[in-house]
Parts: C-alpha cells; structure tokens; sequence
C-alpha cells in the first residue's frame, strides 16, 4: 500500500512542476443511507490535490471512517426451566473502513471571486469492518437470528458538492458526499449492510509546492 | 433432418437437467458463537443443528427433484394408541459431522390428548417443556447400541401450523431443544427451523 502511495505521489509531483500541490486534512460526520440502518462513523481523511487547471484538480485521498459503536439488543431464549425462558442479548456495532481513492474535483461556479463550488466524484478501494459484540449469557442461552462480524475489500464510488472559500494562507473548505461499495452483498441475513454514508467534512487546503 | 436432431437434442439437456439437478431448500449460516452449528433462526432455513456428545450434528439437506427425488429433514406425524392419548412425534434425519456412529434420527415423542389437532398444535408456540418420559420424551436411533428414551427440553418458539384441504397441513415452526439419553449420550445446543409441506405432516 505505502509503494503504491509513494508511486501515484511521485507521478503527480513530476507530471507537471508547474501546478499547485496542496494538503488537506478533513475531518467529518457520516451517517448510513441503507434503510432503516443507525450506523454512524466519524470520518477523517488527508487528500494530496493537484490543481492542473484553473477548473481542475486531481485528488489523492486516504480515508478513514472511525466506528461510532450502536448499541441495541437481540433476543435469546433458553431451554433451562430454572431461568426465564427470554433475555435481551446486549449488541454493540462498530462499522469502519479504510479507503484510498482517486478523486475529480471541477470547479462549478465561482471563477471570480474567493468562494467556489466544486463537484467532487472519487473512485478507488475501500475496506468495510462491521465488527458485532454481544453480551449476555453464552452457556445457557442461544441469540434468535444472531448478527456477525463481516469484513469486505471492494470497488467503492463516492461522489458529492463542495464549496471552499480561499483565504490569506489556504483554503477552507465543506463537503457534502455520498458513497458505496459497487458490489456489497453479504452472504450472511445479518441485520445491516455495507454502509452507503452520507458525510459531511470540513477540510483545510495548506498549498505545499509552487515552482 | 437437422431440425429433428436439434429438437432431440433438446428433449434430451431437458430431461438430463430435471433429472440430473436437484433443488436445495435449506439455508446453512454457521453460527460464528458455536462452532459447526448453525444459526438459530425463524427464517425457514430447514435446518436442525445441535451437539451430540460435543460432535457437531445437522439435519440432512432438504432436497427436491432430481434422481434422488424429494427428500426432508422433518417429518411430524401423531401415533394412535390404544391408551388415554396419543403420541406427537417429530423426527429429525441427519448426520454428524465427525462421527459416522451418529448419524440417524432424533424424535421428540409428546404425549398429547385424543383430540389433538393442528390448532392444538399451533398452541405449542411460546411454550418451553421439560419431557420427564411421562408426558413425553426424546429418541435417538443411529448404530450405537440402543440408548433408550431420554429426557430433556424443548422451547417452541414459534409453530404455526395452517389447514390447506381435507388432512393437508401446511406450517412452520423453530426453537431450541437439549436431551440427556442414558447416563452418557448429551444432546446439546440444538436449534431448529423448518418451513412444513404437506408431505411432512402425517395426522
């Protein structure tokens, strides 16, 4: 992974010496779109963007989503006639993923003036962790329709809009994206599926390289 | 003369196929909380599962066509005695995992009333019984030598039971069972998920 990083860095940076280079850390919020699902995650990520045209700039993204843990409960029963024959099986879900994608950003509006618009359509590989916990009394009872851990390592897409505004020293800016695995079917009936998030991010430009 | 060898060639990847392919119905997901078992479920996976001396052991797959025609896991019938009541017998057809010696058939025999009917049998669900052999008990049958009726419990969590014609029953039904058989023989762990044909009830 870090060969590949350092292979698609050292190609941006020598394709063209007389393009802007930034960094940009970005922090955020996602929630699931999948029906029904409570899944949350924190997100957080670093881009190496490449501003090619005045209109366009190619981003090099590592994403990492940090599990906000939802807790509910399943049920379980027991054949022992000394215990109640139910109990709630405490479930804690923990989803998160580690992607490296490849993103567009193209300037909508905002030629100008220090506010623009951008549309910003990524693609590249991405790692979902869905990690289940239970706790409850594993000798005596058994969880009706028990959730599992699953992992999965897939094609993922995301897209969405941006707005930045430029400031004396960078640029600041806010994102709205959506984004799924492109095949994510789990062969397990667990109650969730891969995540489809919808995240909100602020990320700061600090411009690293000009020739 | 072409058209004639197409239409028997035909005929004949049609016949091979319906014969050839059968179609399983059960659904097995391995329990990730014990090993070799699957789920516990009230989803109609067909399947039962438990530990029979710590050995993992499952029910056949349920199966339809094919050479080897249908075959179920789950067969429910009721025995008429010359007694007070008659005998509710479920039997389950299956196969350890590790341990030739076990594979056979577990049956849940349950003393029920004369009447018995399928209502009567829907009103099982939400019920947990504790089998004594007086108002019932559970039967193992595979090579090992005869162990006798065994004791044990059983939780039906849900047993629907529904009336499609003159003695033709449709149904579903899962939950929990353990059985001690002997002084050595435990059945453990078990689970159960069925969706009931016709062709399994016979009252």
């Amino acid at each position: 992974m870090n060969k590949v990083i350092a292979l698609l860095l050292g190609i941006l940076f020598f394709s063209n010496c007389d393009a802007q280079f930034y960094v940009e850390p970005i922090l955020g919020y996602q929630i699931d779109l999948n029906k029904n699902s409570k899944l949350k995650q924190l997100n957080t990520a670093i881009n190496i963007c490449w501003k090619a045209r005045p209109k366009y700039e190619l981003i090099l993204q590592v994403q990492r989503s940090w599990p906000s843990s939802y807790k509910s409960s399943d049920p379980s029963y027991t054949t022992n006639p000394a215990l109640p024959v139910y109990a709630a099986a405490n479930k804690s879900i923990s989803p998160s993923a580690l992607s490296l994608l490849i993103g567009h950003r193209i300037k909508l509006a905002g030629r100008s003036s220090n506010n623009s618009l951008f549309v910003n359509l990524s693609a590249g590989v991405s790692n979902q962790h869905i990690k289940v916990d239970y706790s409850y009394d594993k000798n005596n009872y058994t969880i009706l329709n028990p959730d599992k851990t699953v992992k999965e390592t897939g094609l993922y897409l995301s897209g969405g809009i941006e707005y930045m505004r430029n400031l004396k020293t960078g640029r600041i800016f806010t994102q709205v994206l959506f984004g799924g695995f492109i095949h994510d079917k789990i062969d397990y009936p667990n109650s969730f599926y891969f995540l489809v998030p919808f995240s909100l991010n602020v990320g700061y430009s600090i411009p690293i390289f000009k020739k | 003369m072409m058209k004639n060898n197409n239409l028997l060639f035909s005929a004949l990847l049609f016949f091979c196929s319906s014969t050839l392919f059968s179609c399983n119905q059960t659904e097995f997901y391995a329990d990730p909380y014990a090993n070799g078992l699957g789920i516990f479920s009230n989803t109609d996976n067909n399947l039962m599962s438990c530990y029979i001396q710590n050995q993992a052991w499952r029910t056949r797959d349920r199966s339809s066509g094919g050479f080897g025609g249908t075959n179920f896991e789950l067969f429910i019938n009721k025995q008429i005695t010359s007694g007070v009541s008659d005998n509710l017998i479920f039997t389950w057809y299956g196969n350890s995992s590790a341990n030739n010696a076990l594979n056979g058939d577990i049956s849940l025999v349950l003393s029920v009333p004369k009447f018995f009917g399928y209502r009567e049998m829907s009103a099982l669900k939400g019920q947990r019984i504790a089998l004594d052999t007086t108002n019932g008990y559970f039967r193992f049958s595979s090579s090992q030598p005869n162990i006798g009726k065994g004791t044990g419990n059983i939780y039906f969590h849900n047993i629907q039971i529904d009336s499609i014609g003159p003695n033709n029953f449709t149904g579903r039904m899962s939950g929990l069972l353990d059985a001690k058989f002997g002084s050595s023989v435990i059945l453990s762990n078990g689970r159960f998920d069925h969706n009931i044909t016709s062709a399994q009830i016979q009252f």
